[in-house]
């Protein structure tokens, strides 16, 4: 994980997984050790097996927020008043590989389909945008999620590779009413993600 | 979960269908045979100088061939390996090869759920065809095609319709810009023993398949 500074901001992200994004400098970025005890720390063992079996796997993760508040009882709470910005790089199996469309990288960081057939609500807010740079494709999508734990607002920036193995995605949010009162640095944070590889 | 395709229908009345309309086509003879191009669709593909290749003017006479395209083709070309052949033959089970060549934009709901596994819908229907009760079988393992921005697939299907005559086989090669708005699909085939008697003459038809598009406009 890359954390450099600049004068108001800190980049977050990885050269070897070509994805970058900034957050402003009073966020906290979570280091290796704080995203193992949230469960979210890249398991290359497990990798390794998901590979073999030719499932999908995160070969990349990382997380900022606001405040350290964001860890409830040492769990992470995405429904409250704590901005978080949560990125993940993805490996597909053949599987996934052969039925990815745009629409499917809605559900990369989410499973919002699966929240829906449960008869959760989940609304779009906002437009979806249509993002191409070389051979990589993607899109950007706000939502508005019901979800078994609470109820929360995101935007989403994902892109996938012209071979459709691997995908970068980052969203960001908290609960509605927070994601509401920080719009702006959402939308800076979202404008800012990157991705550096080349596509193809 | 595939998206409508362009051709949709039980296959007997789809292996039945005619027609074709083209728009800028180029074609020239060589020794070793006919080029079908488009300097506009910036497409390429040779098939052998002993077939019919229908163009522009022949095509656009068959109205019934636009009418089968959910969004119409932007470019289309038909070629036969025989004489006497018409527009109207291909996509079905003839006893003679046929190549056809059609670039098409993909209406934005096709954008949004195309998949790889999709690509192979974009001119018949397979899964469709398969819910209708049409016996799909794949000829070959499907194969990734990756070029730049643009991505896409080589499948080859043998579809059997309701009656034993209407069965068909095809090899199909189809690629997707990185905007994802736009494909390009060369569909070659005949009757199911037609295609394993003719298959060299198909594959060196797919394998000449050029596209020299971008797939992106960075």
């Amino acid at each position: 994980m890359l954390a450099g500074c600049s004068t108001s901001v800190n980049y977050v992200g990885t050269s070897r997984q070509g994805v970058f994004f900034k957050v402003p400098k009073t966020w906290d970025v979570f280091d290796a050790t704080a995203l193992k005890n949230l469960g979210l720390a890249v398991n290359a063992a497990a990798n390794t097996q998901a590979a073999d079996s030719g499932t999908s796997y995160t070969v990349y993760t990382s997380l900022a927020a606001s405040s350290r508040r964001v860890v409830v009882k040492g769990s992470l709470n995405l429904f409250g008043a704590t901005p978080w910005a949560l990125a993940n790089v993805v490996s597909f199996g053949p599987s996934d590989q052969s039925s990815m469309s745009l629409a499917g990288l809605n559900d990369l960081l989410f499973p919002l389909d699966t929240w829906q057939q449960d008869g959760l609500s989940v609304q779009q807010i906002g437009p979806t945008t249509l993002l191409v740079k070389g051979a990589l494709r993607g899109s950007r999508v706000a939502f508005e999620a019901e979800t078994p734990s609470g109820v929360l607002a995101f935007e989403q920036v994902a892109f996938i590779n012209s071979p459709t193995d691997k995908a970068w995605d980052l969203a960001v949010g908290c609960s509605l009413t927070c994601f509401q009162a920080h719009r702006r640095v959402i939308d800076g944070i979202v404008k800012s993600f990157t991705v550096t590889a080349s596509g193809s | 979960m595939a998206p409508g395709g362009a051709l949709t229908g039980r296959p007997s009345r789809l292996l039945g269908v005619v027609g074709a309309l083209v728009l800028g086509t180029a074609l020239a003879a060589c020794s070793d045979g006919h080029v079908v191009s488009s300097e506009s669709q910036q497409l390429y593909l040779k098939v052998p100088t002993t077939w019919t290749v229908f163009g522009e003017h022949e095509l656009s006479k068959d109205g019934a061939f636009g009418s089968l395209f959910s969004s119409a083709p932007i470019f289309a070309a038909i070629a036969f390996g025989a004489k006497h052949a018409r527009p109207g033959d291909a996509f079905t089970p003839t006893g003679y090869p046929w190549a056809i060549v059609v670039v098409r934009p993909l209406s934005t709901a096709e954008q949004s759920q195309m998949s790889l596994n999709g690509l192979r819908d974009v001119l018949f229907n397979v899964d469709t065809l398969q819910t209708e009760g049409a016996n799909v079988q794949s000829l070959t393992t499907p194969s990734l095609l990756v070029k730049g921005s643009l991505h896409g697939t080589l499948v080859a299907y043998e579809i059997q319709g309701s009656e034993a005559s209407s069965a068909l086989a095809y090899e199909q090669e189809t690629w997707v810009n990185s905007a994802t708005n736009k494909v390009w699909v060369l569909m070659a085939g005949c009757s199911p023993s037609c295609f394993q008697a003719q298959q060299p003459v198909i594959s060196r038809i797919v394998q000449s398949f050029l596209v020299t598009d971008r797939g992106s406009n960075d």
